[in-house]
């Protein structure tokens, strides 16, 4: 499926063609914006998986009743009001935190960290940051940061030396570090 | 000016990649629900499709074969009735139909 299609485009292929492959897309596109305010609001990582979880399923059962605009922002939106109704609950049954009641989840290696919005700010600019990098060096932050390949194979990958990588490497993370410098005196 | 060493720049990758993992639990968890729903709703179009080509058919041939069999046996008014119901049920569901149709679905 086309990665450039828009976001109504997506909706109306997984309203008339029931097209999941779709849904998916949309989820791609916004799961960690929709997490990110989830965890701003709930301070803990396992409310906010939940909550986020939560609401791109009731986004998903609402589609239809869409308007336009942002798809993220519709979501995020649904996912404060989940979030908000939580907190009240758990306000309300007072000591009783909802893990009691929560569906089982399976995120044992994300939670017991509490929120710290310092490095929740730092975590973002180093996501925008990364995002703002050429293709080619986003995809080697991804190989190596995020699925641990090694720097030889992803030399062997993109046909270059390994000492070539990793210079690539260092350069890329000074830029990310001044980026992220920048980001937390903005 | 507060400067970001290799070290937090190394932990706040790891931090990402773990975040990372979670949202892509969580988008598994939700296809799980949006494909189940997708299958049932497929399954549901199906059922109504068939039963408009075998249900309705079988619906009216009992119709019919009871009206034939019944009808000698029982008196003039409930003949009306017997009549009447299904004409009724036929256009309220004609109606009902009309009301709803969307040509997009």
């Amino acid at each position: 499926m086309n990665d450039n299609l828009s976001d109504i485009e997506l909706i109306r292929q997984v309203l008339r063609e029931n097209n999941p492959r779709a849904f998916e897309m949309l989820m791609q596109r916004y799961s960690l914006q929709v997490y990110s305010t989830a965890l701003r609001l709930m301070h803990d990582e396992e409310d906010a998986a939940e909550v986020t979880q939560m609401a791109f399923i009731q986004a998903y059962k609402q589609l239809a009743s869409w308007q336009g605009g942002n798809f993220g922002s519709w979501v995020t939106v649904i996912a404060n009001h989940i979030g908000l109704r939580l907190l009240e609950k758990e306000k309300r049954r007072g000591e009783v935190r909802f893990d009691d009641v929560r569906c089982t989840t399976d995120l044992a290696d994300v939670a017991d960290e509490t929120y710290n919005e310092q490095k929740e700010q730092q975590l973002q600019a180093l996501e925008q940051a990364i995002t703002q990098l050429p293709e080619q060096e986003q995809q080697i932050i991804r190989w190596h940061y995020y699925e641990g390949v090694p720097l030889q194979q992803i030399a062997y990958r993109l046909g270059q030396t390994e000492n070539n990588i990793k210079v690539r490497l260092f350069r890329i993370r000074e830029r990310l570090k001044k980026k992220i410098e920048h980001g937390n005196n903005n | 000016m507060e400067t970001i060493t290799d070290y937090e720049l190394d932990t706040l990758f790891q931090q990402s990649a773990q975040q990372h993992k979670a949202v892509e639990q969580i988008n598994r968890r939700v296809m799980r629900t949006v494909r189940r729903d997708m299958w049932l709703k497929t399954l549901r179009k199906w059922a109504k499709l068939l039963g408009l080509c075998f249900g309705l058919p079988v619906a009216v041939v009992v119709y019919i074969y009871a009206l034939f069999v019944f009808m000698p046996e029982i008196p003039e008014q409930l003949q009306i009735v017997y009549i009447a119901i299904p004409i009724a049920t036929i256009l309220g569901l004609a109606v009902q139909r009309l009301r709803y149709f969307s040509p997009e679905v």
